[in-house]
């Protein structure tokens, strides 16, 4: 069914659905209840283990209420983060979303991220499976006071996420959301090229030159030939007449396979979002139901992603002093990954820009694949499978998907002993199961490759060592943990004076995880059966016979578990209202770590001071009512799973000899390996005018991680060259602000919320091999660690400008200006290059305004980095000139042809041969470098709310309407090339979300 | 009060201590195997491209069977360079990398296989997994001592010059050199202790077999020169492996005749060979050695042929590659061993026997004469002299036997080399037939560094 039409029917349903089920019954909720809720000592702090209100708080959080993650319109709750939370970064330059809390604290790219609790547990299945309508409250905790409570893996923050409950004492409410946001389609010509028609003119030109001549005479593995090319080939041997060449060369000149993609291959997003939550509670139980469905058809056709969520949380209170907590989720997801993504001619590389993929009437045209197009149309006379590559026939032909299915279950039991002392047990078992799988029919060009690859033309017919039919490939994970915790809580007044709040407890976590890989041949998807193959004998490939290949094997299998013991303790004393100490200690041991390290007392720790001074009789500023100060200091671990302190093998397959399996030692024993430790320190101030016209707070922190693990030269005695040992370190400073303010009164409301981040870090200590200048040129989007520089530093060859005479890019050797291209790249010194600063934005925020206006508000969040760099992309011309199908950048268009020129343009002279390391110090000069600032329209909310309604013949109490678009493009960026400095690749679409909550 | 306080400890015992050690003892989460299981150490043994290849090869660059043309020495690494010209202070940190990967490799093994899940295997194969990482380890100090430790002298054997003798997986152990004695003492425990777990036979002989152990052991003992041991061990790996080639049965046009895993093959390895410096079909063999091989002999047609400048090269490669070299265990090397050992423990006649067995499979049908002697010094003579001619391009073993030989008078020889119209000596007994421990090591460690 057309998938626009389906998504109507499913936004009707989704507004319909529930009053005619009938809930609407529960109607008498009083409203005051959904009263937003903004005064800032409502705010309740979650750490996991308890539950805070912000006056005994000395350390540094942030919180972001239902109301707020409501605000953004996203399928996950990740994305609803972007923009809200200060020293929170979204890191993009990979392409997915990183979170970086503070900085780096890990070298490991894999360890940046912070630990994400759920419902009091570290969360260790899929975030994607979390309904985000599900949410009450995300609280980020970014200092040692507030995360080290969770001890060895707090290092990088925490994010704890709190689910919806249920309210004793409140009548069933029922409130629906339907969401249907619609994304543009991307922009495939974000990135400028070379024009066909130019592209066709070098193939030319390069094909005179005798480019492509082995290619064309190699008769043995018939390489691939642009379509071009083999027209001149034919041409020059006769095959066709100059005039009749010409023709079909000028057909292609107007070719973009750009349009080609855009319209068979791409399509503008739906993303539909249903949400079902009912909840109320007795004097004595409480419970809430909620339901979620999400179905995101994504902007490469084949791919697309749904969920059901079904959840229950139930709180009893069989006594007074006892209560018992069950909650049960599950959830379901099904990704299906049909797009081919980037069309290419081989297994890497890429394609003519003249490509065509479909012809005029919708079929499917072949594109030549991993060998030359006239060889695999004509090869076996008949007797092998079809060999041809047709991209768009292979989109149809896909059928890879994966299935995902979490059930959660927590249970909870907390005995009140006495007005003082109680105690909890809180247990949680998480079963996550996922099946991939992909596969490939017998019509699919990667079965067909696979069996003629190795098929035999014999006088007795057809051999085939891979037998007829398609191949499924299955992936099979599991994932299960549990954790039981129990904990004893105490809290006591004394004349008023001293309050005194102290936890203490006990857990164990276990998180197991198998994986299985599986590849059946010659499947029958109908049947269900699939045919044995020989993966023992080798046998000789068809196109090269006296050449042997085995049949692939990718068949693996893994396991293993993560385990982690703790003890810990927190307590907060405050007197007379306005001193607040606290301290916290954690002893963590683990599996992970080496015996050494668990048999060890060193535990976490942390402690903290605040102080309320607007308390105090002497205070006498009137303006600002409400003034804090506090102090914390204390550390925090972090895991780095890559590296166990047990011995780890992997199998590489079969010995040449014997074909036994073997494996190889990748990680050697090493009882000493312990976390690696963050130690932070950080000082805040709180402040609030008179009827909180002005309230914010700012934040000064240093964060020394130290103990990061990381490779160090070794004794070759040990077996190795290099180990990863507990040996770097960081160091970070930053700072931290927000400022809310606000006017106006009940019918007309401005609110305005400014969040700043500073963070500059660097490396403080590393003990690797010294790295020469020229391997620290590049990107910086790796980790290229330097002593004394951020570990994402952007270092660029010095520049000095194009040769007059030639064109050539020059740059600087041992402090003189030098065309030595290989020693550049090779043995450039610190003279030589240019360190230009960090690829993470040093500064960053958001400026969130709100205006309300009776029952309208419109909110609008301007996001903005500052203080970093970025390597655009440039013309690379070697790969080109050497026969290669590479499609030049538009860059090409600014080279240098003629003296004069390298007065007004940086990009060389196309040099032919070309000199792939002259394109190598251009490409990475202080050249191609842009500045990446930039303030970006983030989004802008406008929602009505028809309230009041409970008197009224409707069913409903409340309908709110949401009109939301994000990613409204750049307002101000730094660099002139167009480009937006977070996604260089292809730039974030913009989106129009329309969103509609029922409350019966 | 009291009722809480017992609840409260209770709790705690329950969540933390009781479970702990037995909790913690789970093997960790990785995208990796943990090897746990006999099987799995098994396939760390199966490990080819490290347990049996990557054998030390300076002992072989430095040695006199053969020789590089000036401008393929010049394009050599700096290291092979020096090696081939005996530089006093040539850095061969390669070699001992490697050997130290494949005695790591050994070690993970035997830290594992006392305590491994059996899967489907048998108590027997836990056995034979043990004895070839005993193996590997004893085979590989026995390599290195060859390299780094001061050629074996009875008087001088409480030398501190020994190997750091690394026993453990740990990559914390401190690293340490042990006497030269204790050294050998190690290398003899390890190679024992194999001989009793290994099997008769393995499926290939890329995995030991007692054979192998035997072999490797005798020629340890030839080493340290005690020789009636020496000749023990020979005797008892012949008993389990001693079929020798035909060599009329090979086929003289066919590239290399030999191949890997030939009958004659006790145990497989090669040298790590990325240097060139020993690549067979880029070097040339000594003329003077190729001269004593006689027309009737026909290793002279099998074991070399002649470039088209005149020059020598090698192809008896017991290997299926032309660039490689062989430095396993081999049937021929045991025959040689075994009649040295018996001519020198005076029993002249069974040795002269044995070579006569061995050499008649090497000439024309019925053009073997057997060999004379008139005294035992003569016999040995021929005896060493048959050794030198059938272990031609044998990874390890002439560097072995010239660090042996030197020390007595009347077979020590001085080996000479001309590059680029420069000769370079090495006098018998030189410290240079000892190679500096590599300088990473000794600034890691602070292990002491062998003479100059």
């Amino acid at each position: 069914m057309n998938n626009r039409k389906l998504a109507c029917l499913y936004f009707i349903f989704g507004l319909f659905a529930a009053p005619i089920s009938g809930y609407g019954r529960w109607q008498s909720a009083a409203d005051s209840l959904d009263r937003d809720t903004v005064v800032l000592e409502e705010i309740i702090v979650s750490t996991g283990y308890q539950t805070l209100p912000p006056e005994r708080v000395t350390g540094s959080f942030e919180h972001l209420s239902e109301k707020l993650l409501a605000r953004q319109i996203a399928p996950d709750v990740v994305s609803r983060l972007d923009g809200m939370l200060p020293g929170l970064l979204f890191d993009r330059r990979s392409g997915g979303d990183r979170l970086l809390v503070r900085g780096l604290s890990s070298l490991n790219v894999a360890q940046g991220y912070p630990l994400i609790v759920v419902d009091n547990f570290p969360y260790e299945g899929d975030l994607n499976t979390i309904n985000p309508n599900d949410i009450a409250s995300v609280t980020l905790l970014k200092d040692a006071a507030s995360a080290s409570i969770w001890g060895a893996r707090a290092g990088n923050g925490v994010l704890v996420i709190t689910t919806k409950r249920g309210q004793f004492n409140q009548p069933f409410t029922l409130s629906a959301t339907s969401n249907l946001t619609v994304h543009e389609k991307p922009d495939l010509f974000y990135t400028p090229q070379i024009s066909s028609s130019d592209f066709i003119d070098n193939e030319m030109m390069l094909f005179n030159r005798g480019v492509y001549d082995s290619d064309l005479m190699d008769t043995r593995s018939w390489p691939v030939v642009t379509p071009v090319v083999e027209l001149l080939d034919q041409q020059r041997r006769g095959l066709l007449t100059e005039q009749e060449m010409n023709e079909r060369i000028a057909q292609y000149r107007q070719v973009d396979i750009r349009d080609e993609l855009s319209r068979y291959f791409y399509r503008p997003a739906v993303l539909q979002q249903y949400a079902l939550t009912l909840r109320g509670g007795s004097n004595r139980v409480n419970t809430l139901f909620s339901a979620g469905l999400d179905r995101n058809l994504h902007s490469e056709v084949g791919n697309s992603f749904s969920r059901v969520t079904v959840r229950n949380h139930t709180v009893l209170q069989p006594i007074d002093r006892l209560q018992l907590e069950v909650g049960a989720t599950y959830a379901a997801t099904v990704s299906k990954n049909n797009h081919p993504g980037p069309i290419r001619m081989g297994v890497i590389g890429s394609v003519y820009p003249y490509a065509q993929l479909v012809d005029g009437n919708g079929q499917p045209l072949p594109i030549p694949r991993d060998r030359r197009l006239t060889y695999a149309d004509t090869a076996g006379g008949g007797q092998l499978l079809d060999w041809l590559y047709r991209p768009y026939r292979e989109m149809q032909l896909a059928d890879n998907q994966s299935n995902l299915q979490n059930l959660r279950f927590n249970v909870a039991a907390r005995y009140q002993w006495s007005d003082h002392l109680s105690t909890e047990v809180r247990g949680q078992y998480e079963d996550q199961r996922n099946r991939g799988n992909n596969f490939r029919g017998e019509n699919t060009y990667f079965v067909r490759d696979m069996i003629n690859g190795l098929t035999r033309l014999t006088p007795d017919g057809v051999v085939r060592p891979i037998p007829l039919g398609g191949i499924l490939d299955s992936d099979d994970s599991h994932l299960q943990a549990y954790g039981l915790r129990g904990q004893v809580n105490y809290s006591r007044n004394w004349i008023s004076r001293h309050e005194l709040a102290a936890i203490a407890g006990g857990e164990i976590r276990h998180a197991g995880r198998e994986s299985r890989r599986d590849r059946a041949f010659g499947y029958d998807p109908d049947l269900r059966i699939s045919q044995g193959v020989d993966y023992a004998n080798r046998y000789p490939r068809y196109m090269n016979p006296s050449s042997l290949a085995y049949i692939p094997f990718v068949e693996d299998a893994g396991r293993g578990a993560e385990r982690f013991v703790s003890l810990y303790a927190n307590a907060s004393y405050t007197f007379a209202g306005r001193y607040v100490a606290s301290a916290s200690v954690r002893k963590d041991a683990s599996n992970m770590f080496g015996v050494a390290t668990n048999d060890k007392w060193s535990p976490f720790w942390s402690a903290g001071l605040a102080w309320e001074v607007a308390k105090e009789s002497f205070y006498r500023w009137e303006a600002v009512p409400h003034l804090r100060v506090r102090a914390t200091y204390g550390n925090s671990g972090n895991v780095n799973n890559s590296h166990a302190a047990l011995t780890t093998i992997d199998y590489k397959g079969f010995t040449p000899i014997g074909r036994f399996p073997y494996a190889l030692v990748t990680n050697p024993p090493n009882p000493l390996l312990r976390w690696e430790n963050v130690a932070t320190w950080n000082v805040g101030l709180d402040f609030a005018t008179r009827q909180r016209t002005i309230s914010g707070s700012l934040e000064y922190y240093v964060k020394n991680a130290t103990d990061i693990i990381t490779a160090i030269i070794a004794d070759p005695t040990s077996g190795f060259n290099a180990l990863n040992r507990n040996s770097a370190a960081i160091r970070n400073r930053g700072v931290d602000a927000s400022i809310q303010g606000q006017v106006g009164g009940s019918t007309f409301n401005w609110r305005g919320n400014l969040l700043f981040s500073y963070n500059e870090n660097e490396l403080t200590a590393y003990e690797y091999f010294p790295v020469t200048y020229s391997g620290m040129v590049g990107t910086g989007n790796t980790i290229s660690p330097f002593l004394g520089q951020t570990p994402y530093g952007l270092i660029s060859y010095r520049f000095a400008g194009l040769d007059p005479e030639t064109g050539d890019p020059m740059a600087y050797l041992n402090g003189e200006v030098s065309k030595d291209y290989t020693n550049i790249t090779r043995n450039a010194t610190e003279e030589d290059v240019v360190l230009h600063g960090s690829t993470l934005a040093t500064s960053f925020g958001a400026l969130r305004n709100t205006v309300t206006w009776k029952n309208l508000s419109v909110s609008a969040n301007v996001t903005y980095r500052f203080g970093y760099f970025f390597r655009r992309p440039t013309v690379v011309y070697a790969p080109f000139l050497s026969g290669s199908v590479v499609v030049m950048h538009a860059d090409y268009y600014k080279r240098w042809q003629q003296p004069g020129d390298e007065l007004h343009t940086s990009v060389p002279s196309m040099l032919i041969p070309g000199n792939s390391r002259r394109d190598e110090v251009y490409r990475d000069s202080e050249a191609t470098v842009e500045r990446g600032d930039h303030i970006r329209l983030q989004d802008v909310n406008i929602n009505y709310t028809f309230g009041g309604l409970q008197n009224s013949k409707l069913p409903f109490r409340r309908i709110t309407a949401t009109l939301y678009a994000r990613n409204l493009g750049l307002l101000w960026k730094a660099n002139d090339a167009g480009l937006d400095p977070d996604y260089l690749s292809a730039p974030p679409v913009r989106s129009v979300a329309i969103g509609l909550t029922v409350d019966f | 009060m009291n009722r809480q306080s017992l609840l409260i400890r209770l709790l705690f015992c329950a969540v933390t201590f009781c479970a702990c050690e037995s909790f913690l003892s789970e093997k960790p989460s990785s995208s990796l195997a943990i090897p746990n299981s006999v099987g799995d150490l098994q396939a760390i043994i199966d490990y080819q491209a490290r347990m049996n290849a990557y054998y030390p090869p300076s002992g072989d660059i430095a040695s006199d069977y053969f020789y590089l043309l000036d401008a393929y020495w010049q394009s050599r690494p700096e290291y092979a360079r020096d090696t081939y010209t005996w530089q006093p202070d040539v850095e061969i940190e390669q070699d001992w990398a490697t050997s130290y990967e494949r005695i790591f490799h050994a070690n993970v093994v035997l830290d594992g296989i006392d305590n491994a899940e059996l899967g489907g295997l048998t108590e027997a194969d836990r056995q034979h997994v043990k004895g070839s990482a005993l193996f590997f380890r004893g085979w590989t100090f026995l390599q290195l001592a060859q390299l780094f430790v001061p050629p074996y002298e009875a008087s001088k054997k409480d030398s501190p010059y020994g190997l750091p003798l690394k026993l453990t997986p740990d990559i914390n152990d401190k690293t340490q050199r042990a006497t030269v004695d204790d050294t050998y003492r190690q290398i003899e425990s390890d190679l024992r202790s194999a001989v009793r777990l290994l099997p008769d036979r393995t499926p290939v002989a890329t995995r030991p077999s007692k054979a192998a152990a035997y072999a490797a052991l005798a020629r340890m003992y030839l080493v340290t020169q005690d020789y009636p041991k020496a000749l023990e061990n020979a005797d008892s790996c012949l008993f389990f492996q001693s079929e020798l080639l035909d060599f009329n049965a090979l086929d003289e046009q066919a590239p290399n005749p030999f191949g890997e895993l030939n009958k004659e093959v006790i145990f497989h390895a090669s040298l790590l060979a990325n240097s060139g410096a020993l690549v067979p079909s880029s070097v040339r063999i000594d003329s003077t050695l190729y001269r004593q091989y006689v027309d009737d002999d026909m290793r002279k047609r099998l074991l070399f042929s002649i470039r088209a400048d005149s020059s020598v090269q090698f192809r008896g490669i017991y290997l299926n590659s032309s660039s490689g070299v062989f430095s396993g265990l081999a049937v021929d090397e045991l025959y040689l061993t075994k009649a040295e050992c018996l001519v020198r423990t005076g029993d002249i006649e069974k040795g002269m026997g044995i070579l006569d067995e061995l050499l008649r499979t090497r000439w024309e049908p019925g053009k073997y004469k057997p060999l004379q002697w008139s005294t035992p010094d003569e016999a040995l003579a021929v005896v060493l002299e048959e050794r030198r001619k059938e272990l031609v391009f044998r990874g390890g073993i002439r560097w072995m036997d010239l660090r042996r030989l030197n020390q007595d008078g009347r077979f020590a020889i001085t080996l000479t080399r001309i590059v680029n119209n420069e000769i370079y000596q090495l006098e018998p007994n030189d410290s240079r037939y000892t190679y500096l421990i590599p300088s990473i090591v000794v600034s890691q460690s602070g292990v002491i560094q062998n003479p100059r």
